[in-house]
């Protein structure tokens, strides 16, 4: 079997444990797409970016072309948190007297060091190049960060929703009840910007469900990575996010097939490389080798 | 009198007398309600941390009025409330 069936999805995210090689294996799957003839862009949401190691390509926020049909970009998210907030900041400036705003200001500040904000920003950087990038490209692949980050980022948004909702319901009662007091009520701000988050966590939650998407956990033959990638599968299915495929990195023949019997799923084998798999040359070497077992 | 002024002084006192209390009665609800969404938003400043500040604090710009008065008042209370629950003091 070859990796043919990985051509009927358009977006992909490659989860596991940190050095198991998730760079590679995304890296692996944009070429094989790209080769194909799609038109395909590889993301890195890991703050260790390894892609511009991998393709040899100094990458930045925006995609670049790195081989032909394969495009890369790096998330900087520091920079996107920071920009985020400063935006929030500018809003403050029209909405506030001048006599407070430091005040504002330094409660904005807060929301940096916040627990959950790279989470958050994380989810800010997928929907940004689901909405602005998505059409410009066939497929996208998504290279995310180390397994506890991807899974509590992609359980994410039905919690969120709910917490709209809840703070929504709020507010809709205190218009309704100053509408009733006699007060001229107009657009309200508030609202509106709830409204926007809603249409985030929602898209976002179409796309992780999607049977269009591909999630796959990467792993490497050996008790530890197994184990926390039998967790992985685990958490991220409880968060209603189906986990179609496993990738084996650096793994024999032998080691494949036991890693498909136990996670029960298709394996996507990558043997280990003769040499460093750098620069895209390298790497359409290694993915000849590279076989996709089925689960039988 | 004529009838019609008669008419329009018994509606002012009717005016009077329910609707401006009910409003004020409104105002108020609308006031606690609007204090209720600074404490999910602000809930970290009395102990209880909320893991979606990160993109709650969009909203505090249009809500500041709000946020100075519950740092006033309701900051207090509301921490009072959520220990008494608990049984503290």
């Amino acid at each position: 079997m070859s990796l043919e069936s990985l051509n009927r999805y358009k977006t992909f995210f490659f989860s596991g444990k940190g050095g198991v090689g998730k760079s590679t294996v995304s890296a692996l799957t944009a070429l094989y797409l790209s080769e194909r003839g799609k038109r395909t862009l590889t993301v890195s949401l890991d703050p260790a970016h390894s892609l511009s190691t991998l393709f040899q390509e100094e990458l930045s926020g925006e995609p670049k072309e790195v081989a032909p049909n394969l495009f890369a970009l790096e998330v900087d998210l520091e920079r996107e948190m920071k920009s985020y907030l400063k935006r929030v900041k500018e809003t403050a400036k029209k909405a506030v007297s001048p006599a407070i705003l430091q005040q504002v200001e330094a409660q904005i500040e807060l929301a940096y060091y916040s627990p959950g904000a790279t989470e958050l920003a994380l989810t800010d950087a997928v929907y940004r190049i689901v909405k602005e990038l998505r059409e410009d490209f066939d497929a996208v692949v998504f290279d995310t960060a180390p397994s506890g980050h991807t899974v509590r980022l992609m359980t994410l948004p039905q919690a969120l929703n709910r917490w709209i909702e809840g703070v929504k319901g709020l507010r809709e009662e205190v218009l309704r009840l100053e509408r009733f007091a006699g007060k001229k009520v107009e657009k309200d701000p508030v609202i509106e910007a709830l409204n926007r988050r809603k249409e985030q966590y929602e898209t976002l939650r179409r796309v992780f469900q999607s049977e269009e998407t591909l999630f796959c956990v990467v792993v490497n033959y050996g008790k530890l990575p197994l184990k926390i990638g039998e967790r992985t599968v685990k958490e991220l299915e409880e968060g209603g996010v189906p986990v179609r495929l496993i990738a084996a990195n650096k793994v024999s023949e032998e080691e494949a097939k036991e890693t498909a019997k136990l996670f029960k799923r298709p394996v996507l084998a990558v043997p280990p490389a003769k040499e460093e798999p750098i620069g895209v040359a390298a790497l359409s070497e290694l993915l000849k080798e590279a076989r996709l077992l089925p689960y039988i | 009198m004529k009838p019609s002024e008669l008419f329009r002084w018994l509606q002012l006192f009717f005016e009077g007398a329910t609707l401006h209390c009910a409003t004020e009665k409104l105002q108020k609800r609308a006031y606690y309600l609007n204090q209720d969404l600074i404490t999910l938003i602000l809930s970290d400043q009395i102990g209880i941390p909320n893991p979606l500040y990160y993109h709650s604090v969009e909203l505090l710009p249009y809500l500041w009025k709000e946020v100075e008065s519950w740092k006033r008042a309701e900051k207090k209370s509301a921490l009072g409330r959520a220990l008494s629950e608990f049984g503290e003091p």
